[in-house]
């Protein structure tokens, strides 16, 4: 299984989008067996995606993320696990642990069909 | 200005100022957020203050050249810095920053303080002028929408020629913009030919364009729609209007890529990608024969079908906010929303003339409301409730069909053990649907709890 987690130094990106290093972990057996770093210079969004769907990972932890990227990805059976802050060797531990959950991410307009 | 009374005084300016305002301590901790502020990202003060900025804002500054970093290293102020952060529903909103350092009495630093505009309208206005949409800009979740999502980026990266079919108002010109604006292209002209407006006589020389002498009237050499659009983009729009005659002639551009200007000896390359539309279903005017077959294989290399808004109802609450952020903008208002009985009313409205007659609706509203929010009575007479004993009338004669479908969500509901996502899926329908569906039904769920 291989998990993404763009990263900004130590900690998580603040954005999918915009995040310039993408750390891959291969994972086997609930334990990391491979790490790659790969640095995008583009600033096109569509390259983090396609960077994904290439290296065929199948969940993406990150921090902020514009609601058609994560569809997308969704779409193309990765599970995001989005909104979510702190370092990312803390995350990547409690995913394997099981116990990472999603973030709530920024609240939604007043009165626009939210629940 | 240390006084409870002197905080309180600066608290009150700050929450009545427009621009959001926010300090940080030295390791980027958030000490303070106005309400401003709490509008634009969408999230409260007590959520944001204690937590990292980059955090709260997730912005494309926060790794390329943080602001507050570069004024707290330097000490010198930044002013109208343009950024993007990402707000309410995973939304990149634009704004402009300024920052400035801040030093207690003695002059030792205590961190920094940011004041960002929002300028969506701006943005939004500039994207109407310029055309320049983006993917972004088409709004919708629901599952039609995710799968034409998932293979635009692979859709963008070719050249190949893509059909759109779809309904009147249904979007497909956005999709059609969207494309050429993602794809290397982009830089390239962007040119629409109507195929339905022109007549045949005309079609072959505004499409191919002609050399002087061509005809009586060609006093000099007019460049057709393909030569302006060498190097990027043509749209097709209504294709299935094309006559036989001139279903050939596009065949064989798309074919060999090459034609010749009326009256004119040489051949020209046409270095274009083609786009083509409709609002109806080209196989079915192949199977009667309306439609050239090979044309159609041609032009349907990528085929993106997008359904009318009845069948998408849960992208409405999408829709109505994107309009509404758009109508704010362009009318200079602060409309905040429907209310729930208005939107309760556009989820059971069928939308016959689909996406764009829920923008005239949305419209509408903003012409009669003078409130923050927009409510039943500020929609279109033909959208208001039926009367009572109208209602009462239809409800006493509930159709076959509709028996039937309020049975199988009473069968999905027994089967899922009242969970609405379960029996949606089991339906097959978003929960958004079944939701509506039940209301309509007088359905409760029976699950316990």
């Amino acid at each position: 299984m291989k998990v993404a987690i763009p990263r900004f130094g130590e900690s998580v990106a603040p954005c999918f989008e915009y995040s310039a290093t993408i750390a891959i972990f291969t994972i086997r057996r609930g334990k990391v067996v491979e790490q790659r770093d790969f640095v995008l210079r583009s600033r096109e969004a569509l390259d983090r995606f396609r960077l994904l769907r290439d290296q065929g990972v199948d969940t993406l932890i990150c921090g902020g993320v514009q609601d058609f990227f994560e569809d997308m990805l969704t779409e193309h059976g990765i599970r995001v696990l989005s909104w979510v802050s702190g370092s990312v060797d803390d995350l990547l531990e409690r995913f394997l642990k099981g116990t990472l959950e999603p973030g709530p991410g920024p609240a939604r307009p007043p009165g626009i069909g939210g629940a | 200005m240390d006084g409870p009374e002197d905080k309180r005084f600066v608290e009150t300016i700050l929450s009545s100022v427009a621009d959001g305002v926010f300090t940080v301590d030295h390791r980027w901790h958030i000490t303070s957020f106005n309400r401003a502020a709490e509008r634009i990202t969408g999230v409260p003060a007590e959520q944001a203050i204690g937590r990292r900025c980059a955090d709260v804002f997730h912005a494309d500054l926060c790794e390329r050249g943080c602001a507050l970093r570069q004024t707290m290293e330097t000490g010198r102020e930044l002013i109208d810095v343009p950024a993007h952060i990402l707000a309410g529903r995973g939304r990149a909103v634009p704004i402009s920053i300024s920052t400035a350092i801040l030093k207690d009495a003695q002059g030792n630093l205590l961190g920094a303080v940011e004041t960002f505009r929002d300028l969506t309208a701006i943005e939004q206005l500039r994207r109407e002028i310029q055309a320049s949409y983006t993917f972004e800009d088409i709004v919708g979740r629901s599952h039609a929408f995710r799968k034409i999502f998932a293979v635009l980026p692979d859709v963008a990266e070719s050249d190949a020629t893509v059909l759109i079919e779809g309904p009147s108002g249904s979007g497909k010109e956005l999709l059609a913009r969207a494309i050429h604006n993602l794809s290397s292209r982009r830089a390239g002209p962007y040119v629409v030919i109507n195929c339905g407006s022109l007549p045949v006589s005309l079609f072959e020389s505004e499409l191919f364009g002609y050399v002087r002498g061509a005809f009586t009237d060609a006093k000099k050499d007019k460049p057709g729609r393909i030569a302006l659009a060498e190097g990027g983009t043509i749209v097709f729009d209504e294709v299935a209007e094309l006559p036989p005659p001139t279903q050939v002639k596009l065949l064989r551009v798309l074919q060999q890529r090459e034609y010749e200007p009326l009256g004119g000896v040489r051949t020209l390359k046409a270095n274009v990608r083609v786009i083509a539309s409709t609002n109806r279903r080209l196989a079915d005017l192949v199977s009667e024969g309306a439609f050239r077959d090979d044309l159609y294989f041609r032009l349907g290399v990528v085929r993106l079908c997008v359904p009318p808004l009845r069948e998408r109802r849960e992208d409405i609450p999408y829709l109505v906010e994107h309009f509404v952020r758009r109508f704010n903008a362009k009318r200079g208002k602060r409309i905040q929303g429907l209310t729930p009985a208005a939107m309760e009313l556009l989820l059971r409205h069928d939308f016959p003339g689909n996406v764009r007659e829920l923008e005239n609706v949305i419209e509408h509203g903003f012409v009669l409301c003078h409130e923050q929010m927009i409510d039943v009575v500020h929609l279109p007479e033909e959208l208001q409730p039926l009367t009572r004993s109208a209602a009462a009338e239809l409800d006493s004669a509930p159709s076959g069909l509709d028996r039937a479908e309020a049975d199988a969500i009473r069968a999905a509901l027994g089967r899922s053990g009242g969970a609405l996502g379960k029996a949606a899926q089991d339906l097959g329908i978003s929960r958004v649907t079944l939701w509506r569906k039940m209301n309509r039904y007088g359905i409760r769920s029976s699950r316990k709890r």
